[in-house]
């Protein structure tokens, strides 16, 4: 199978004060269409800056990021923010709503970004995740567990080839974490898409292609 | 108070912009505040500061019955006479024009300066300077003040009744300097009395007491002597008093002036009340931990309070420089007037009262504007604010189409209020005192309509439209949501739009009414050697010799004159008399009619407020002073003729001659003999060269002219109208950075999920030109039925009726500048969402 998502060599540093830091340390990563990978690591071991660097919301000191042969370090910022808005999908520990929209218009979002006439993607996808009902409401009206499966139908709503997601049972109850990892599962089974998860959950691992683990920058 | 300045104060520190916003929005709402107070202390300080160079020792002042010669010699004989008064010290003292000559400096141009008569009593104000009475009794020559003497050639001329005075002879006193800034000519005072037609009478009399006498005894005193000496109104005023006139000037400018501060206050506490609300918002999970921590409430909501005083303050300072700003084109609109009334220049002085009343509205305005949203803030569930489900007040507040409703039931009320106001004239007392709070309570109302449909509209309009771009769809969405925020930005938008347009649409009402007068009426050519709008108290009249030239001229046929002068000398029984050789009586009736043989015959016409102020009717009878005592006239009609505040009688030509004696005219209506166009008139007229500083118009030239006059009295509104412009600016500006700091977050994930930074810009900026757009078209339907509410009261506050004539070009044009305005405010806003830093922003609680 041919590789989605690749570091080369990557390495990331960050000053913390007169301190440096080094989030990232020549990281080789290859992920694939339709795989599930965890990444697990200890808090500051350099997991989201990974992710970040993925979905190019930030960029590295040195070694590539490659989305399906494209170096996402190279492209423009105005690039960049197309790519995410097209081809990934970011599913975040704390949901990132917009609370003055309703829950299909969040899910919809990427999709008005994208000038895209609306249609019943978003409500399709709400449905899909399990919070029909609460399509209308407003985020400030759901739960952890819905608010998350709303983040999760935004995530998927323009069909991204790579999803990242960022912790996200780490704000959840056990129950509605262990159904937020299914509906992951079962997303990345159906739409065929790569989702490169950060995680603290064990379960996550477990349900994984296959997991790795960060420790001071190197992953292994 | 250290936990309140670690939890409130400190934010102050780190959050500068925020806090300079802040204090920029309740800066910009006091300015207006300040700027009344400002004019009013510059007003009695000037006033104060002329009053006092001229009265020098002397505490008190004696005027007539009328301001030109009013005081007898009987009257200053009598006050020389009473117990206690060191000396009396009669002046004529009035208003006229330099010529420069050729050889004097500038361009040429006439001076305005104020003209003296005085004798050897002015040593009881000015001490000693040995004059002998009968030498100066025989002197004719004139003094000059220093400013004036340097801008003077020798061959320039005085302006009186009279005819021109040479000047060349004229002995320069630098002592005249402290008056009027030295542009004034003083005259022996017979020669002054002889010059200006007073007869034997003066304008006012200094009075200096005796050592020891205490000033309000001796003004008793005088007014009981002078009562009992003679029946004239005479009256006591203390030397600092302003002339009863500069209170019409007040009166023209503050109720109107005041109306728009306490609205543009009011704007001010709204975004004051937002921007609190958007802070509290912010700090929602710092609240929840004090809360947590066991802070109490009070805690909180004084923490709150102190910062928000802190804030005001700081505004209301701000307010003193905005205010002084606001007052600058304002008091220069003013002293136009006072010089030419009086000869007193306006400095503008912003004292310790401005800096108060600056300290107060900003402290107060923003404290009250705080408790709401202060006290809403630690209602919040600690529990699920630490939990992140505590989100509630994120949920956007809903748009009200009932308040909408209420709001537009209350703008129909107001303007059924002042429609009752007007009715029969508008004549009763408690009429006037109905039609402003009509007028404020519409002006109000109207606001909230403003406030309420905007968010309204801007849902039905993305509904109404696919739109098609995802930053447009946003801007939508965040403006319909955030109702209060786009409707506070909404009023101050269109409230700056519907100020301009309503006074361009009264400009044009006015013009329209003298242009339709005139054309009916006058016939020939205006011929006059001041400019018109310098008339009221000015002493360079037309020259005998000039006007006996003028009805020579071939193509004459003959001359209308007119006389106006003021009686009266309380600021609340002042009166403008007028009266002309062949009256028009085509003014608006509001109640009587128009009987020329009755009028010929001795009976007048008044204005509305004199009609309410005495309760005075057709049929009834008005006492008018003279220089002879009171007289009695029957009242013929009452007309909508608001010159002098409504205060104003016309009465025939030769009844003014009788009660006032005759006095040079003003201005006179040249008219032609039949086959003469006026045209080739006016060239006669120009032609014969009959005086250097003549002025001849033509009906047209005539309506241009005072076109002009009306539109110069609107520009103080228009000067509001641009500080209105800068607080939309600053409102537009202030409540999307704050918005754009608040949503921070909101654009980091905007940015994650794929907008591009054009996008989040393009977002901001359309949020603002929605605003603009949907605010002005919102304001231009509202500005339309205000400006039907300002007509309807006109007649009762102003005096005159105004048809629903309105400017659509101006309209268009305010609308596209408070547009621009808004454009250009939301540039910085979108600039800095643009910026947003992804992963920052997204980690920004």
């Amino acid at each position: 199978m041919a590789a989605l998502l690749r570091f080369e060599g990557v390495s990331k540093r960050y000053s913390a004060g007169a301190r440096e830091v080094v989030a990232l340390d020549g990281v080789d990563l290859t992920i694939d269409a339709g795989e599930l990978v965890a990444l697990v690591g200890r808090s500051g071991s350099g997991k989201s800056t990974l992710l970040h660097l993925a979905g190019g919301l930030d960029t590295a000191d040195s070694g590539r990021v490659l989305l399906d042969k494209r170096d996402v370090g190279s492209l423009s910022i105005a690039e960049r923010s197309k790519l995410r808005r097209r081809e990934i999908g970011f599913v975040f520990q704390f949901f990132h709503l917009i609370p003055t929209l309703t829950v299909v218009e969040n899910v919809e979002l990427p999709l008005l970004l994208d000038g895209a006439k609306r249609g019943d993607r978003g409500r399709e996808l709400i449905e899909r995740v399990g919070i029909g009902p609460r399509a209308d409401h407003l985020p400030g009206e759901l739960s952890g567990g819905e608010l998350q499966r709303a983040a999760i139908a935004r995530a998927l709503v323009a069909r991204p080839r790579l999803l990242l997601a960022d912790e996200p049972t780490g704000n959840l109850d056990s129950a509605n974490g262990e159904e937020v990892l299914q509906l992951l599962r079962d997303e990345v089974r159906t739409e065929g898409t790569a989702l490169l998860m950060v995680t603290h959950d064990a379960d996550a691992t477990v349900r994984a292609d296959r997991s790795h683990t960060l420790t001071d920058g190197h992953i292994s | 108070m250290r936990v309140i300045r670690l939890l409130s104060l400190r934010r102050l520190r780190l959050q500068p912009l925020r806090a300079v916003l802040a204090a920029v929005v309740v800066g910009a709402g006091a300015s207006l505040v300040v700027s009344l107070v400002v004019l009013t202390t510059s007003l009695s300080q000037s006033v104060e500061e002329a009053g006092r160079s001229l009265a020098g020792p002397a505490p008190l002042r004696v005027i007539g019955p009328v301001p030109r010669g009013g005081v007898t010699p009987e009257a200053v004989s009598a006050i020389a006479d009473t117990e206690g008064v060191e000396s009396a010290v009669p002046l004529v003292q009035s208003i006229t024009l330099v010529d420069p000559g050729e050889r004097g400096t500038g361009d040429g141009e006439e001076i305005s300066v104020m003209i003296l008569g005085a004798d050897c009593r002015i040593e009881g104000l000015v001490g000693e300077i040995g004059c002998d009475q009968e030498a100066a009794a025989a002197l004719t020559v004139a003094a000059v003040g220093r400013g004036l003497a340097d801008r003077i050639g020798p061959d320039a001329e005085v302006r009186t009744n009279l005819g021109r005075v040479p000047l060349a002879d004229a002995v320069r006193v630098d002592d005249l300097n402290a008056l009027n800034d030295g542009a004034v000519v003083a005259f022996p005072l017979a020669e002054a009395q002889r010059l200006l037609g007073r007869g034997d009478g003066v304008d006012l009399v200094y009075v200096v007491p005796e050592d020891g006498v205490a000033v309000a005894e001796l003004q008793q005193r005088l007014e009981r002597r002078l009562e009992v000496e003679d029946d004239l109104d005479q009256r006591v005023l203390d030397a600092l008093d302003p002339p009863p006139l500069i209170g019409v000037v007040l009166a023209n400018f503050l109720p109107l002036l005041s109306i728009i501060s306490l609205l543009a206050l009011g704007v001010g506490a709204v975004l004051v009340r937002n921007s609190i609300t958007l802070s509290l918002e912010e700090r929602r999970r710092q609240t929840a931990i004090v809360g947590a921590l066991g802070g109490s409430s009070r805690l909180l909501v004084v923490g709150t309070i102190a910062e928000v005083a802190v804030l005001g303050a700081v505004g209301g300072l701000l307010g003193v420089l905005g205010g002084i700003a606001v007052a600058e084109p304002v008091s220069a609109s003013m002293e136009d007037f006072t010089q030419k009334l009086a000869g007193i220049p306006i400095d503008v002085h912003a004292g310790p009262t401005a800096f108060v009343v600056a300290l107060v509205v900003g402290i107060g305005v923003s404290v009250l504007a705080a408790v709401g949203p202060a006290r809403r803030a630690v209602r919040i569930d600690v529990a699920a604010e630490l939990a992140s489900r505590g989100r509630r007040d994120e949920i956007a507040q809903g748009t009200s189409l009932r308040r909408l409703l209420l709001a537009v039931v209350l703008v129909f009320a107001g303007l059924g209020l002042c429609y009752v106001a007007q009715t029969d004239g508008g004549l009763e007392p408690w009429q006037a005192t109905l039609a402003p709070g009509a007028f404020l309570s519409t002006t109000i109302a109207m606001v909230y309509v403003l406030a309420t449909a905007v968010p309204i509209l801007l849902r039905l309009v993305e509904r109404r439209f696919r739109w098609r771009r995802g930053s447009t769809r946003l801007a939508f969405a965040n403006l319909g949501r955030e109702p209060r925020r786009t409707g506070v930005m909404a009023v101050a938008l269109g409230f700056a739009t519907a100020v301009g347009f309503i006074t361009a649409s009264f400009n044009a009402s006015v013009t329209e009414v003298v242009t339709e007068q005139l054309s009916r009426n006058m016939t020939g050519v205006e011929v006059s050697s001041i400019e018109p709008d310098f008339s009221l108290n000015s002493e360079a009249r037309l020259d005998p010799d000039v006007l006996r030239e003028l009805g020579e001229l071939p193509g004459v046929d003959r001359m209308e004159r007119g006389a106006y002068l003021v009686a009266g000398n309380r600021p609340g029984n002042l009166v403008g008399v007028s009266a002309y050789t062949d009256p028009w009586l085509a003014g608006d009736i509001a109640a009587g009619r128009h009987d020329r043989a009755r009028f010929e015959a001795g009976e007048v016409i008044i204005g509305p407020g004199l009609a309410r102020s005495e309760g005075l009717r057709p049929g009834d009878l008005l006492t008018l002073d003279t220089p002879q005592g009171p007289v009695e006239l029957p009242v013929l009609a009452v007309d909508y003729n608001g010159d002098f505040g409504g205060r104003n009688i016309q009465i025939s030509w030769e009844l003014m001659g009788e009660l006032f004696g005759r006095s040079a005219p003003l201005t006179v209506i040249v008219e032609p003999e039949r086959g003469t166009d006026d045209e080739v008139l006016a060239r006669t007229v120009l032609d014969a060269d009959l005086d250097p500083a003549l002025q001849v118009r033509t009906v047209d030239e005539v309506i241009d002219r005072i076109s002009g006059e009306v539109a110069e009295q609107l520009a103080s509104f228009e000067a509001i109208q641009r500080g209105l412009l800068i607080m939309s600016f600053v409102a537009v500006l202030s409540t999307l950075l704050l918005v754009g700091i608040q949503r921070r977050r909101e654009f980091g994930m905007l940015a994650a999920v794929g907008m591009t930074p054009n996008e989040l810009r393009r977002m901001v900026i359309t949020e603002a030109a929605l605003v603009a757009v949907v605010g002005t078209a919102v304001a231009a339907l509202g500005s339309l039925v205000q400006y039907g509410a300002l007509l309807l009261i006109t007649p009762v506050v102003i005096g005159y009726r105004n048809p629903f004539i309105i400017d659509p070009l101006a309209l268009v044009q305010y609308a596209v500048v408070a547009i621009g305005v808004a454009l250009l405010a939301a540039l910085y806003p979108g600039h800095r969402a643009a910026r947003v830093e992804v992963l920052d922003a997204l980690r920004y609680e």
